[in-house]
């Protein structure tokens, strides 16, 4: 008998055994083997010559780890299934499949942990119910491996399943006649012989049973005790083949144990049966056979963070590192519905970076978490807070989704839907080292922290070196970091360059080592099928033509190093692309683009191409679209700046790098920092679409393959405060606290804003006292400390010094108020005060009279917000800031003008219609709603300071419709819930007068949107029709049913 | 010692020995007292094959009275002297070739078989049918893999007909565990899983690994004819083309074991399973 101690040494030594005999020296040549054939182009061969010892090695491996599992020691036996797995997919796609090849395939990505990866290969081969034959253990052994793959691939939700379940179904009904017959087959054979033949139907029949209890198990996750009988099943085949010693069929067996076991290991059920009655209610939703898409298993990065302290609720931070795609969103609905068990009565708080992923993240947890009548809303992702959208916010919320900037306003403003806040989920959280909005999702957290002393932390981002850090910082000793590298499909990075001259040139991809992908290191350089664009060969060129030649495998994005290179080389790729066929969906985005940039623009006409460009220019609507496109395949190019990072989470099958260098308006041309870089390249390789993600740099010559492979050595560095940058450039404490200070040290600005908040929360006095223990719930302080002591003592230092300019302030609590909503530095508010004379009076605040032609009040404002630090309003073209123009682009967009109106009148310098529309847009997008907005509503609440009786229920949403670009607080309204901006206006009236009252929660608004007729929709000056426009409005709600 | 060397022909590191059993009156009580506790241990008893078809929830399978009427098999009955069965399909003298391998391999060659087993030779579609021993042999780091096949003859011809007629022979029986690798090693592993101690699991998972590695490694494989052959029947020429075209199983090596008794096999293995099957009997 081995003990568990030996066995356990047993298996550390197989590591030594491989590594003396050289066995797994074939690995990387399977992987190689199977890249090349994945890559290659059509007319090309392979020149990765199979071994002929791959399936005997595979076989060992599988000999050796499932032994190695049944013996619990499952990490080891999982390396090792991983190398045979990829041995059999080389020889499964290279020297071709049979059942049992690929049971084997299925057997050894299960116990590698590759099952997304497995369930897309399944996908790829016909496999079909067994026939019946005259053999009857032959047609056991054949049922029960087909059995086992449909239980593997799942497909069409539980229809594979439900296969697996009637193959044994028929072995059952077929047994007595085929039993007769067999067993007259061996009659004249010794009673020996006849003893050996029941003996392996025994085994058999056992293993029938195996897959009964697996696929019953993954059905409803019962019975409880299936992982025992499993055993039993497994157990009894053993113990019957061992009698006749078919070692063959043992190994089978064995094989088939470990497949089953992980699968229920995978399961759903069997990994939430401890977290409690509401998260299995979840499950049971998300199980559900009404669920398109149920959930049958967990990828193993879910698992592990499950078996981590995700759910401790003794833990007050979390910080949970995964790779793009590895499924965080079901992680943080567990959470949420396990802190709502725990808190019934509190809101959690779910912050991410962008306006598409507040849409995106609310769209999927509403319709996750709708039969647990779990209320969940969407604050409007910008600085000011609209009085309806107050209003609507007080009603039912349980779960507020927005950005950081938002619910920091809605904190800051002590609004009551963030009162009794449980948990705080973050979504991307290395943003906090990004310069100027780092600081605001920093500042928010550490301000909950602070004032929130019961709520809890989930931290998520793909990257995130020093978790335990970012985690000890809001939960102190109470911290789990928890890091998982396991990514649905298999990424690789490589070269791309031209071999031969033109016109008989191709592209070939040579494998770079990175350290996040897997390493591929006897690759020899793959042809690929190749379209090469004309003009020279720049990096730009080899670009582009790789981007197109990868089009035929799947969906590519080309990033560019800036907006006008994405839409130049979107512009160019249709030459090459053909038009691609038309859909619905394609054909209501197309209208709606045309509607938003006119009939002739470019962006429409390359999406019938399947072409597209994405960056920070384009509308949030258009951009979302563009995104959905994507991600339903109908989009087979796109060029995007390092936006798309920020933009919803989809994943693409191949990424092509111009360079792995960026031009900014501000900084010029700069190395696109690694965990930037890391978090769109991530993206590469769908779960169940893709087997390779590609990481595809574009090169000239061997030089620019040096600079990459440099590039790829490196790692994702430590998330730091964005702050932190800020103060070590101080040279000389004694700054002046003014604009000045706000434009050279932004962040640091934000983090006084953040002392002033601690004012408002008690007073000045006590905030001077207790300055270190303030400074100490600050990331910035946390990190300095940890660095170095000296710089830890200039930040009190500085605080020490800002907080004396600000102690006559303090003694108005108001003002420090005021100052604390506007979301902007008191020297700002200093400067707006210092200049709101001219609009104290509140009447000038009226809508009608502000936007009215002729009226320059307007004007006035924006030529007092073009002084403000924090805005950054720029020129429209001409070279000069006209700040006349920019107040009647602002009256224009108001009124309900389109884009392409607004390019003509205002952007004439740009001669070319196209790129007129386009800077539009981006002004439009960029800086009126974005920035302008902010700005109008911080003038607004300090012009009206201290005045009594200002009607806010009518003025106040002022800066809502330049934000929305409409003209009525309805339409604002009617905006805030995804209605296109010129149906918004058309439907604004009827919603007056049928819905809209003090009551009206935003469900209703929806509900009642759900009613009105597509006729009702139609925009008057619109070249969407009503169905179009109502159809816009339900993807942008995530509802995409009809198309 | 109970073997006496007769002959040896040893050439260019293949081997061909043949040796006498004792046979001093009564040697066959010796021999069976020897056989007589490794056959009780290597057929074991059945019944829990039964229960765990009834575990299988199946009605009406005839299974259950299959065995039961199996069950009475529990050790081999020999072959009557009338019985209709040739004499080398014998159960009993087959197993009992294949116990004289097993003692013979250990007291000669100190060759280690982790996992004894006596196989079915009439399973239907086994897909390992055969291979009588796996074994290795450890000396220093050089270690060996040991294939043997054991037949047993009284056939006047030399070589007797075993020995190379057909598939079932043992030079076609040698010859495919060398050629059809994935079979043998499928028989490594299920041994490796199965082996008593963990310095037995370490060597086999070491061969398994050399055997897929195949002529890259260091593993040297002995593929073992052995003859158990009535006294009176051996001639020299029975190692057969062993010995004469040795390459054949290339680049395994050869160790050709013939042991005779004296006495017809069919009459020892009745005697010797006699004995096992009679409880009474120590």
């Amino acid at each position: 008998m081995i003990s568990k101690k030996e066995f356990s040494e047993y298996a550390g030594s197989l590591s030594n055994l491989f590594e003396s005999t050289g066995v797994l020296s074939v690995i990387p040549k399977a992987h190689c083997g199977y890249i090349e054939k994945e890559l290659i182009a059509k007319d090309s061969e392979v020149k990765t010559i199979i071994s002929e010892r791959t399936d005997l090695i595979a076989k060992t491996l599988e000999g050796l780890a499932s032994d190695l599992y049944l013996n619990d020691q499952i990490s080891i036996a999982n390396q090792y299934f991983d190398d045979a797995f990829i041995c059999r997919r080389e020889l499964v796609y290279r020297a071709g499949a049979s059942t049992e090849s690929l049971f084997l395939l299925a057997v050894d990505a299960l116990g590698a942990g590759r099952s997304a990866e497995l369930r897309l290969i399944l996908d790829e081969f016909e496999i079909s119910k067994p026939t019946l034959r005259e053999n009857w253990p032959e047609l056991i052994k054949e049922s029960v491996l087909i059995a086992f793959l449909f239980v593997c691939r799942k497909k069409n939700g539980w229809n594979d399943i439900t296969s697996a379940v009637e193959i044994i179904q028929e072995l059952r009904k077929f047994q007595a006649e085929m039993e007769t017959n067999y067993f007259e087959t061996i009659a004249d054979i010794s009673l020996l012989g006849k003893f050996a033949s029941a003996s392996n139907l025994v085994a058999l029949y056992n293993m029938a049973k195996i897959i009964d209890v697996t696929a019953s198990y993954l059905i409803n996750g019962s019975p409880a005790d299936s992982f025992i009988k499993l055993r039993k099943h497994y157990d009894n085949a053993v113990e019957a083949i061992q009698k006749i010693g078919d070692a063959s069929l043992e190994i089978i067996i064995d094989l088939l144990f470990v497949g089953s076991d992980s699968l229920l290991r995978n399961s759903i059920w069997f990994n939430t049966d401890t977290l409690g009655k509401e998260v299995r209610r979840l499950v049971q939703e998300l199980t559900s056979s009404n669920n398109e898409n149920p959930f049958i298993e967990l990828w193993p990065s879910q698992q592990q963070a499950l078996r981590s302290s995700l759910f401790d609720p003794a833990k007050k931070s979390v910080v949970l590192e995964m790779p793009t795609s590895a499924g965080k969103t079901l992680m943080a609905e567990f959470a949420i519905v396990q802190s709502r068990a725990l808190n019934p009565d509190s809101v959690i708080v779910y912050v991410v970076p962008t306006r598409a992923l507040v849409n995106q993240i609310t769209l999927q947890l509403r319709r996750d978490l709708a039969a647990l009548k779990i209320v969940v809303e969407a604050a409007v992702p910008v600085f000011e807070l609209d009085p309806t959208e107050d209003e609507l916010l007080r009603k039912s919320c349980d779960i507020l989704v927005s950005t950081p900037e938002k619910i920091e306003l809605l904190i800051r403003s002590k609004h009551p839907v963030v009162e009794r806040l449980s948990l705080v989920i973050a979504d991307e959280i290395h943003n906090i080292a990004m310069q100027g909005r780092g600081s605001v999702l920093e500042l928010f957290l550490g301000t909950v922290a602070r004032e929130k002393p019961t709520a809890r932390f989930l931290l998520m981002s793909p990257f995130i070196p020093n978790a335990a850090q970012l985690g000890a910082w809001l939960g102190g000793d109470r911290t789990a970091p928890i890091k998982i590298q396991w990514k649905p499909s298999e990424r690789i990075t490589a070269a791309a360059f031209y071999v031969g001259r033109r016109p008989r040139s191709h592209i070939q991809l040579r494998m770079l080592p990175s350290a996040h992908n897997s390493t591929v290191k006897e690759c020899i350089d793959v042809p690929i099928d190749s379209t090469i664009v004309e003009g020279s060969k720049t990096k730009s060129n080899v670009a582009l033509s790789t981007a197109i030649s990868l089009t035929a495998n799947g969906g590519v994005l080309l990033l560019c190093g800036g907006r006008d290179s994405a839409v130049n080389k979107a512009t160019k790729a249709i030459d090459y692309v053909p038009k691609i066929d038309s859909s619905p969906f394609l054909d209501i985005c197309i209208s709606y683009l045309k509607d938003e940039f006119g009939e002739s623009h470019i962006l429409p006409k390359i999406l019938e191409h399947g072409v597209a460009f994405h960056h920070a220019g384009l509308s949030q609507e258009s951009r979302y679209l563009i995104e959905r496109l994507v991600s339903r395949g109908l989009i087979r190019l796109v060029c995007a700046t390092t936006t798309l990072a920020q933009g919803v989470n989809f994943p693409i099958r191949s990424v092509v790098v111009e360079g792995v260098t960026r031009s900014t308006e501000t900084t010029g041309h700069q190395k696109i920092p690694f965990n930037e870089f890391w978090n769109i390249a991530g993206r590469a390789g769908r779960a169940m679409k893709d087997h390779l993600g590609l990481i595809i740099f574009a090169a000239r010559d061997n030089d620019d393959i040096k600079v990459y492979e440099e590039y790829l050595r490196g790692d994702a560095s430590e998330v730091l405060s964005s702050i932190l940058g800020d103060l070590l450039r101080i040279e000389e404490i004694n700054e002046k606290f003014d604009l000045n200070f706000v434009a050279h040290y932004p962040s640091l600005a934000r983090f006084f804003q953040y002392l002033l908040h601690a004012i408002t929360i008690s007073n000045y006095d006590s905030v001077v006292s207790e300055i270190d223990s303030i400074l100490r719930s600050s990331l910035v302080y946390h990190q300095v400390g940890d660095v170095n002591s000296a710089h830890a003592k200039k930040l009190l230092q500085v605080a020490r010094q800002y907080l004396q300019q600000v102690q006559k302030k303090a003694a108005n609590k108001g003002f420090l108020e005021l100052i604390d909503g506007t979301g902007f530095s008191s020297a700002t508010v200093d400067y707006l005060f210092s200049q709101r004379d001219v609009f104290v009076n509140s009447d000038v605040w009226d809508q009608e009279k502000l936007f009215a032609k002729g009226n320059d009040t307007l004007t006035q404002m924006v030529a007092i917000l073009s002084g403000i630090p924090e805005l950054d309003l720029t020129r429209l073209g001409s070279g000069v800031l006209d700040v006349e123009a920019i107040a009647n682009i602002i009256k224009d967009w108001v009124k309900g003008e389109s884009v392409e109106e607004i390019a003509d009148r205002y952007f004439s310098a740009f001669k070319d219609k196209d790129t007129r529309i386009l800077r539009a847009s981006q002004y439009i997008h960029a800086k009126l709603t974005g920035q302008l907005a902010w700005g109008m509503s911080a003038l607004q609440k300090v012009s009206l300071f201290g005045q009594e009786d200002v009607k806010w229920e009518s003025i106040g949403h002022t800066p809502s419709l330049m934000f929305y670009g409409v003209s009525s607080r309805e339409a604002a309204t009617l905006r805030m819930v995804g209605v296109p901006r010129m149906s918004a206006n058309k439907l604004a009236e009827k919603f007056k007068s049928e819905i809209s009252s003090k009551d009206t929660t935003f469900h209703d608004i929806r509900s009642w949107l759900d009613k009105v007729e597509p006729k009702e929709w139609g925009p008057a000056k619109s070249t969407l029709s009503g169905s179009q426009s109502k159809a816009i409005w339900k993807i942008l709600n995530g509802d995409e049913r009809s198309l | 010692m109970t073997f006496t060397i007769r002959k040896s022909f040893d050439q260019d590191g293949h081997l061909y020995r043949t040796y006498d059993w004792e046979s001093v009156e009564g040697w066959q009580d010796r021999l069976a007292n020897k056989l007589v506790p490794l056959i009780r241990e290597l057929y074991s008893d059945f019944e829990n094959l039964n229960k765990s078809c009834q575990e299988t929830g199946l009605e009406g399978t005839q299974l259950e009275q299959f065995l039961e009427t199996a069950l009475k098999a529990t050790i081999p009955k020999p072959r009557e002297p009338e019985s209709k069965t040739p004499k080398q399909f014998d159960v009993c003298r087959a197993d009992l070739a294949e116990l004289l391998a097993l003692v013979c391999l250990d007291g000669l060659f100190a060759t280690k078989v982790p996992v004894k087993n006596i196989y079915s030779r009439e399973l239907n579609a086994a897909t390992s049918r055969g291979l009588d021993i796996l074994g290795y042999e450890k000396v220093g780091n050089d270690l060996s893999l040991i294939i043997c096949e054991v037949k047993g003859s009284e056939d006047g011809n030399s070589p007797p007909s075993v020995v190379e007629t057909g598939e079932d022979s043992l030079k076609q029986q040698l010859y495919s565990y060398v050629t059809r690798k994935e079979k043998t090693l499928d028989r490594i592993l299920n041994i490796s899983k199965r082996a008593p101690s963990i310095e037995d699991k370490k060597i086999l998972a070491q061969i398994a690994m050399n055997w897929a590695q195949g002529a890259a490694s260091s593993l040297k494989v002995i593929v073992c004819p052995f003859l158990v052959r009535k006294m009176d029947c051996y001639k020299d020429t029975d190692y057969g083309s062993f010995r004469t075209a040795p390459g054949y199983h290339a680049p395994a090596k050869i160790r050709f074991l013939i042991v005779c008794v004296n006495s017809d096999l069919n009459a020892l293995a009745e005697h010797i399973y006699s004995k096992a099957r009679s409880f009474g009997d120590k």
